[in-house]
């Protein structure tokens, strides 16, 4: 019996054969048993299907479909996020070749990574192990070759095409005229942007000693205090410093202590604050001309180099307190303070100077000494309440 | 026709295709309904060129094959999920289907007997296999009523309903047995 007669079977069980395949097949069930069998096992299963029960509507299905149909109008009529179902094979394929690339990216070695690949890579590259690299490299060479080059005068051409353009085209004419410099040197020396002068290269040393470190060496003035070597930044910076130190005299500031000095830096482990006195002629200074400033500036100069220095430290231990009033020569014991709920204010004066008052300020606080009139040494120590504010000391008027 | 009289006549159709497509009654209410939501969308364009019980056919045919796709893309993806973690199925039914909450008709027609057997074999054949034998056995559609719901030619209706049929007649022989 082949599959095409068994087919044409459960055709002909639905009588849906033509009249002549419909005898052919009647013919052959005449003539075998075993199709005979096998029709009514077809027509068995077919009735056994059929006999399956009709079911009734579950109770309130049309009342559910009326209220589904209600919630999904106006709805957009899909059922997915993102991605429709049929593409996520295709991002999932997607993403899967992008991690295998990263993988195998990973696991190369390095001598894989920077092998050089034909038709790509112009030169070789020599791949070195550890153990075969240098332990240092020597470059002072490179930089004295470019200490030398920017020493030696700019390119004239550069400098023509500089003056010859405007302002705001310098920069491009430079690059025309010049090749570019772009990343070569380190610390290349030249001029930021903004300079207002026309120069086509650094200024000379001499140009550089000639400049007072303590004049305005703005934007302005050609940019003089860009250092092109060591030495340069040394000079400069011994200028700043010397003028420095004359501000602080004219203005009678002894000392200013950076404030984030630890009380552990000074030898009776208290905290020097900052320490500012104004000379009495300060304010005549101001106003008096040119030529009677001469005799006044030297003689408060005079008067403050005869004058005893003045200090004033806060202190935060019953020891330091011990040890500043030692230091100082005072005799007998120190008044007592209640720390570490208090600090002690010690004024290092000459003899006979004192703490008028102490006087809180927002962000100071500020003690009025007077220099003499005091014969108690305990003048010397003012107890306050703990502070961390910096400690202002003034003569009291 | 209005709506009401199309829901009047075509909904307990619709449902019992969708249950003996399913084989529960939660999937088949939430299939017949998806069905009769789609056919009132498009009823206003229905021509009349086929019966219109076949049109419905058609369109619930056609929703069904939807969801199996959608379960099978889901089931692929579940697979390569348990594959990744290393986990395991919860069931050793296939998972390509929706599955109801509600107990497989089957257990719920255990005191019917052979239609409990049957309805079980029948859940066992492919998607469309399955469609066809309904669609003949049950819904006694003809062979090319059949073609045109499903979109397959009348010879393999015909050929696939015999295969259909060798397979359930299998399956109920060794269910017997």
């Amino acid at each position: 019996m082949n599959d095409d007669i068994r087919e044409k079977l459960s055709a002909y069980l639905d009588g849906a054969l033509s009249d002549a395949d419909r005898r052919a097949v009647e013919v052959e069930l005449s003539r075998s048993e075993d199709l005979t069998r096998e029709l009514e096992a077809l027509r068995s299963v077919s009735n056994a299907v059929k006999g399956l029960p009709k079911e009734k509507l579950p109770d309130g299905f049309l009342a559910r479909l009326e209220s589904r149909r209600a919630r999904e109008e106006g709805k957009p009529a899909r059922d997915y996020y993102i991605l429709p179902p049929t593409y996520r094979p295709l991002a999932f394929a997607l993403s899967t070749a992008v991690v295998a690339l990263v993988v195998w990216d990973k696991t190369r070695t390095p001598e894989e990574l920077y092998a050089p690949r034909p038709g790509w890579d112009s030169e070789k590259v020599a791949v070195r192990s550890a153990a075969e690299a240098p332990a240092s490299v020597d470059i002072s060479g490179q930089i004295a070759a470019m200490d030398q080059k920017a020493a030696a005068p700019a390119q004239p051409e550069a400098a023509e095409a500089f003056n010859r353009v405007g302002k705001k085209e310098s920069v491009g004419a430079m690059k025309l005229a010049g090749s570019s410099t772009f990343g070569k040197h380190i610390s290349a020396p030249g001029q930021p942007l903004g300079f207002s002068e026309p120069v086509a290269s650094a200024p000379a040393p001499a140009a550089l000693d000639a400049m007072d470190g303590l004049q305005g060496n703005g934007a302005g003035s050609g940019g003089s205090t860009i250092a092109r070597n060591e030495e340069e930044r040394s000079a400069i910076n011994e200028r700043l410093y010397k003028g420095f130190e004359e501000e602080k005299k004219r203005m009678g500031i002894a000392r200013i202590m950076d404030k984030d000095v630890e009380d552990k830096n000074l030898p009776t482990g208290g905290r020097e604050m900052m320490t500012l006195q104004a000379t009495p002629d300060a304010a005549r200074l101001d106003d008096a001309s040119p030529a009677a400033k001469a005799p006044l500036r030297a003689k408060a100069k005079a008067a403050k180099r005869a004058a005893a220095p003045v200090k004033a430290i806060a202190l935060k231990s019953a020891d330091a307190l011990q040890a500043a009033w030692a230091a100082a020569g005072l005799a007998g014991d120190p008044p007592s303070v209640e720390f570490p709920g208090q600090m002690a204010v010690f004024l290092a004066g000459p003899a006979g100077s004192g703490i008028v008052e102490v006087q809180e300020r927002k962000r100071f606080l500020v003690v009025l000494y007077k220099d003499s009139g005091f014969s108690d040494p305990s003048a010397r120590v003012k107890a306050l309440a703990a502070s961390v504010k910096p400690v202002v000391v003034k003569l009291a008027p | 026709m209005s709506e009401q009289d199309f829901l009047e006549q075509q909904s307990e159709l619709v449902f019992n295709l969708a249950l003996r497509l399913t084989g529960n009654r939660s999937d088949a209410e939430d299939l017949a309904q998806d069905a009769l939501l789609r056919a009132l969308r498009a009823l206003p364009k229905f021509r009349g060129d086929s019966k219109l019980s076949t049109w419905v056919y058609t369109i619930t045919m056609n929703t069904w094959k939807n969801r199996v796709r959608a379960e099978k893309s889901r089931g692929f993806w579940k697979t390569i999920s348990f594959g990744v973690l290393g986990g395991e199925k919860d069931d050793d039914k296939p998972d390509f289907e929706p599955k109801g909450e509600d107990a497989p008709l089957d257990q719920n027609l255990e005191k019917e007997g052979t239609a409990a057997v049957v309805q079980k074999a029948l859940l066992q054949l492919d998607a469309d296999d399955r469609a066809i034998v309904v669609l003949r056995e049950i819904e006694e559609r003809s062979y090319g009523e059949i073609g045109a719901v499903l979109g397959l030619p009348e010879g393999t209706v015909k050929s696939r309903l015999f295969r259909a049929r060798a397979k359930l007649k299998t399956l109920l022989d060794k269910a017997s047995s």
